[in-house]
């Protein structure tokens, strides 16, 4: 298409002679043309508009500035009211039908305000959604493959007796968890369910009195499965401990620390 | 135009304000009756206000964009109804208006401005004249008009185009444009 049947489609547009898809070769042709084209464009329809001078002047009924006011709240209310209905049908559910708001939706009687909203409303909700997924992902991965490593290095640092239970096919792993931020040290379990017995690696504080190994649901009712000492070095604890015992229970670690401090590890087996 | 595609009525209202009356006289010279001229008037102005958001500066000024809405959606009625419009010829039209002048001072201040726009295109070579009369009041397209005048449309296209340019050189624009 050259410039003159730019130009020429650009008068027939301005004229309101055009159908649909020339409209739409005309919009084309616009967004390549150049700047001066362009410039032309809107002169040629300009001229089209300016046209309207010549037409005899007829004043319109004082009536219709009210009418066409009417009409347009009428519209603008009846797209609220619609997009209220919409909303409340996704609140509360319904058998309401639906497909006439869709309708006018798909055939853009919907006010563009509403369809740019729905639009923006429905990418967002996915973008969250699938953002949540994905991070929720990353940290469980994460989360896994931190503590198995940190559990790893542990067991492999305590000798051989502890590699039997870092290579085993159903060892589990965990990493004990403080219960208040200020306790210093850590442990980590390794538990063979098939083979009933675990292997407890912890990094404790020193303490005059023994630690209890505990497993158990209510903090108040514990079972002491296992007791040991600690000299303030890293140190590893074997015990027994039967998978239906150990089925959904959590794993304490309870010691008093210098007289008065409750030391309290758990984790969940 | 943002306004109005916020749904905000205060902006329709002032769209009407400011171009009401040049929406109706279109219609007007395109509607067979008033009645129709004033439904095709509300019309516009709902399409209007369904696709202000795809107004877009850089592609036409207001005025401009608005007189091809009023011009597409007149066009489009006149197809479906299959009438004539009232006058087919700027004089005809204008002999019709001054034959129901009720206030012949107030016509004589606004017609300088038309006046000269219509000497101007009363001026163009006839084939340029009867195009752009028969494709602006008659809502004909250039094929119809090619068909009607038995010239060939590459000639009906250039006469258009001829008779825009003569046009466009010789009326400036006016400042409502911009």
């Amino acid at each position: 298409m050259n410039r003159d049947d730019i130009l020429q489609l650009a008068a027939s547009d301005a004229l309101g002679l055009l159908s649909p898809s020339e409209r739409t070769e005309l919009e084309l042709a616009f967004l390549a043309a150049d700047a001066s084209t362009r410039a032309e464009i809107r002169r040629v329809q300009d001229t089209v508009a300016g046209m309207v001078d010549a037409l005899p002047p007829e004043e319109p009924a004082s009536t219709l500035r009210a009418r066409v006011m009417g009409r347009i709240q009428h519209l603008i209310e009846e797209d609220l009211a619609e997009s209220i209905h919409e909303s409340v049908i996704a609140r509360v559910g319904g058998d309401v039908d639906r497909r006439d708001w869709v309708e006018r939706f798909m055939a853009g009687r919907v006010s563009p305000m509403w369809r740019v909203a729905c639009l923006v409303l429905a990418t967002a909700s996915l973008c969250v959604g699938w953002y949540s997924l994905e991070a929720h992902r990353t940290n469980r991965a994460l989360s896994e493959y931190m503590v198995n490593n940190a559990t790893r290095e542990f067991l492999r640092d305590s000798g051989a007796f502890a590699e039997d239970f870092m290579y085993h096919p159903d060892a589990s792993f965990a990493a004990l968890q403080a219960t208040r931020p200020e306790q210093l040290g850590r442990a980590m379990v390794a538990y063979i369910s098939s083979e009933n017995k675990g292997f407890l690696f912890a990094d404790v504080p020193e303490s005059d009195y023994r630690y209890q190994l505990c497993v158990g649901d209510d903090p108040e009712q514990l079972r002491t499965i296992k007791t040991f000492s600690s000299d303030g070095e890293s140190m590893g604890v074997a015990f027994d401990l039967t998978a239906s015992d150990a089925e959904g229970k959590q794993l304490w670690i309870v010691g008093t620390v210098r007289d008065a401090d409750d030391y309290v590890l758990v984790t969940s087996l | 135009m943002q306004r109005i595609a916020r749904g905000d009525p205060d902006a329709v209202s002032e769209l009407y304000d400011r171009f009401g009356a040049m929406v109706y006289r279109m219609a007007y010279q395109l509607m067979p009756t008033k009645a129709e001229a004033e439904d095709a008037v509300q019309e516009v102005f709902v399409r209007l206000w369904q696709s202000a958001g795809r107004y877009n500066p850089d592609r036409a000024a207001l005025v401009t964009w608005v007189m091809i809405i009023t011009r597409r959606y007149l066009v489009d009625q006149l197809r479906r109804m299959k009438v004539r419009p009232r006058p087919t010829t700027l004089d005809a039209a204008w002999q019709a208006s001054d034959a129901s002048a009720k206030d012949p001072d107030d016509r004589m201040i606004r017609s300088e401005r038309q006046q000269k726009l219509l000497e101007r295109i009363s001026t163009l070579p006839e084939l340029q004249r009867q195009v752009i009369e028969r494709a602006y009041l008659g809502g004909k397209t250039l094929r119809d008009i090619s068909e009607e005048l038995d010239r060939p449309l590459g000639t009906v296209k250039s006469a258009l185009s001829r008779a825009l340019a003569i046009l466009r050189e010789r009326v400036p624009q006016d400042e409502d444009m911009e």
